[in-house]
């Protein structure tokens, strides 16, 4: 395989999402293409992983401009299998939001396609300002998705959540771009390839680096610089949230793993600062996560926990750090897009994923709940999931560093992960269900479309009950969400339905309730049977993640690649 | 130096501004920012040491470096874009700003609007417990009028219904009208 295939990554989502921009919309087009598209990315990916996986370099100057000129492309085995994971994660992603309204709306397809470009980009990009150029390309789509409603809802989704985003993500670009210009200043490049090894020689290059590693630790959600995280993912909508989650903050975490590795050539004079704020991000992360009391706010403060485990890889830098650090980037992709899906799941279905609002999923979805519980405990690092192999690998190599005092915090922050996993489920999956959805429609009307059968079933309840009149009541509801797509509260619809459920719950003390149904779980489910496989089988994963690092440690081979493009 | 200058003054200015509440002198910021950081790829480019590219024979030792210009292009698109996003923003959610100085916690959580006024819903509770009901109105992230409204008539059929916590949103209507008031004499006093 030769580099020039690289450039496809980035090309054919980008074009092939701008003309379906300018496609009339058909939904199932749109569905089909992104779709297909992005399977088409996993197969490629998975074609590279095996193209490099005796660890080769492949590399490609964009346009045939020579070394130095050149934007170059360069694809190892560490890129290679985020690239995978990342075809892999959209594609599960854009799966679920087809079931979910906003999978209708116009410009899902055209949006994601244009992210996966930008993240495609970032990943396989040798150059650091064309780095920056490729976070805008991902950010830019990611503002829209941020704020996408279903259709014919008219306005904005949520406009509090994504102020703070696009201004958080503005501030750390203009910032990372200004750490890029000062790389430039002092070096005159902005070539990785050409950088290599500068930062460690020259303390004024490892100045002017350092001001971007802080920018993309902001991006990535470092303590103490995370709470954007936490306050502004829950706001979106499930899918979009479970996409993000997925790519946003992994791409930062690639690129400090390759600027620190190609640029500082793992120093290790500067190695204790990172040790102490990955530290303390696992510990704060998941102490926020215990304190939250919304499903998805509680898995985004989990997420900013594991971004220092994973971070940790590369402070440990070595063979079995990175090597760990490089497995528990890819469990961690998949596991946490399964946790957001089936919590997600539940909030589309059942209108919100506040703690103790829904309760007893685990009766009617038992699916769903061996779904979240097979991936709350691989997040929490239990055998045999994926999780274990990942934060077992992890601490045998902070031992091996002499890392003690981070060893035992990895133990600790497991400890309290399951604490608050403990929480969301019991919260929402365990105990009885709540006794009636009292005229709460579900958000985006996703219920009434997505599973037709409970408006029908507590319909039927009713009409067996006492009351027929309240029968055709409650079906009414039911008939202005398909029909109509549900104005916010229907004025009369919200009262009749809770006196619907009164009637019902308590005397024929019949679940009613919608169910999530197995169409919306699969997503979850499939992520979950991954991690699963990746713990049962993690030798595999384990041997490509130490030829990836081998990569890092040793970034001969990649400098080579890159001059010969 | 002027440039080192000129970008720090900038920076300064946008800072100044990332410090207000309302959003649009935080865009007004960012604008000051991108600049200042677009000098900053000047100066990158050793512009003290270097002379215009004008005339036939040129030396690349001396002339302007035109990389640091590219990259000024080209951050320029992006900010002016991402401008443009955040300008629909504060449009699109003028009552989403934090104007206040104190905001309870519970109101940070963003609850989704797709599901419905706030004042009509799980928050109604909440709003009424506020002992502000100014400050809990104004920042509930709808139409004051809306909500009350939205209380109001939920009122009227929660008799029959005869749901508890139907009633509790009685409550909030009429804080939310409390809320009003007071929010509107808050604004006045602001002004």
């Amino acid at each position: 395989m030769t580099g020039v295939v690289l450039a496809l990554f980035v090309a054919v989502p980008l074009l092939s999402g701008g003309a379906l921009i300018a496609i009339p919309h058909r939904a199932r087009l749109h569905q089909v293409a992104l779709l297909t598209l992005l399977a088409l990315h996993t197969v490629g990916a998975v074609a590279l992983v095996l193209a490099t996986r005796d660890g080769t370099v492949l590399a490609h100057g964009i346009g045939a401009w020579t070394f130095g000129i050149a934007i170059p492309f360069v694809a190892d085995l560490f890129s290679a299998l985020m690239l995978t994971v990342t075809g892999l994660l959209s594609l599960v992603c854009a799966w679920f939001a087809t079931l979910t309204p906003v999978g209708r709306t116009r410009y899902l397809a055209p949006a994601v396609l244009i992210l996966v470009a930008g993240v495609n980009g970032a990943l396989l990009t040798g150059d650091i300002f064309n780095l920056f150029v490729f976070i805008e390309v991902m950010l830019l789509p990611s503002y829209a998705l941020f704020v996408l409603a279903a259709p014919r809802r008219g306005g904005l989704r949520q406009v509090a959540g994504a102020r703070l985003y696009i201004t958080v993500n503005l501030l750390t670009s203009t910032l990372f771009l200004a750490g890029v210009g000062l790389v430039y200043g002092v070096t005159g490049t902005v070539v990785l390839a050409e950088l290599a090894g500068l930062a460690a020689a020259d303390p004024t290059v490892a100045i002017a680096a350092t001001v971007s590693l802080f920018a993309l630790s902001i991006k990535a959600a470092v303590v103490p610089v995370h709470g954007w995280l936490a306050r502004a993912y829950p706001s979106t909508s499930p899918a979009i949230n479970a996409l993000f989650s997925g790519l946003h903050t992994k791409v930062a975490i690639y690129a400090i793993y390759r600027i620190y590795a190609v640029m500082f050539d793992g120093d290790e004079r500067y190695l204790w600062v990172g040790v102490v704020a990955f530290t303390l991000t696992m510990i704060i992360g998941v102490l926020g996560a215990v304190g939250e009391s919304r499903g998805r706010t509680v898995l985004a403060f989990h997420m900013v926990s594991q971004i220092g485990y994973i971070l940790m890889g590369v402070a440990l830098f070595g063979p079995l750090g990175l090597t760990a650090g490089i497995f528990y980037l890819l469990h961690h992709m998949i596991v946490k897009a399964s946790l957001f899906l089936s919590v997600g799941a539940v909030e589309v279905t059942h209108g919100t994923d506040r703690l103790g609002k829904v309760t007893g999923v685990a009766r009617r979805d038992p699916v769903l709940a061996v779904a979240f519980f097979i991936a709350a405990l691989s997040l929490a690092g239990l055998p045999p999931f994926s999780g274990f192999v990942a934060k077992y690998s992890l601490i045998l190599a902070s031992i091996d560093t002499r890392q003690i005092a981070a060893a035992v915090a990895m133990v600790v922050v497991s400890l309290i992960t399951l604490l608050s996993m403990l929480k969301i489920w019991s919260g929402m999956f365990w105990g009885r269900p709540e006794p009636a959805p009292d005229g709460e429609p579900a958000p985006d009307g996703a219920a009434a479309r997505v599973q037709p059968v409970p408006a029908g079933v507590g319909a039927t309840a009713d009409a067996g009950g006492t009351a027929g009149a309240h029968g055709a009541a409650a079906a009414d509801p039911a008939g202005q969400d398909e029909t109509s797509d549900r104005q916010a509260p229907a004025p009369a619809g919200g009262p009749s339905t809770a006196a619907a459920g009164a009637d019902t719950g308590p005397d024929a003390g019949a679940v009613v309730g919608r169910r999530v149904g197995l169409r919306l779980t699969m997503p979850a489910l499939a992520l979950a049977a991954i991690t699963t496989t990746l713990g049962l089988g993690g030798e595999v994963l384990l041997s490509l993640a130490e030829v990836a690092a081998g990569n890092l440690i040793d970034t001969s081979a990649y400098i080579e690649a890159v001059r010969q493009g | 130096m002027t440039l080192a200058l000129t970008a720090g003054l900038l920076i300064g200015g946008a800072v100044y501004l990332f410090l207000q509440r309302e959003m649009f002198r935080v865009i007004l910021g960012f604008i000051l920012l991108s600049h200042g950081v677009n000098l900053i790829l000047f100066a990158a480019g050793g512009a003290s040491r270097r002379t215009e590219p004008l005339g036939g024979d040129l030396d690349p030792d001396v002339v302007a470096d035109p990389l640091p210009q590219a990259f000024v292009l080209t951050a320029i698109v992006i900010a002016f874009s991402i401008t443009v996003v955040m300008l629909v923003l504060a449009v699109a959610g003028r009552r989403g700003d934090d104007t206040h100085d104190n905001v309870p916690d519970h109101l940070d959580d963003y609850p989704d609007p797709d599901v419905g006024p706030a004042a009509g819903r799980d928050d109604a509770g909440l709003v009424a417990d506020a002992g502000d009901a100014g400050l809990a109105a104004d920042a509930g992230h709808s139409t004051v009028g809306d909500s009350a409204d939205a209380g109001h008539s939920t009122v009227g059929d929660s008799a029959d219904a005869g749901n508890s916590r139907l009633g509790n949103s009685a409550n909030a209507g009429n804080a939310a009208d409390a809320g009003d008031v007071a929010a509107t004499i808050t604004r006045g006093a602001r002004q």
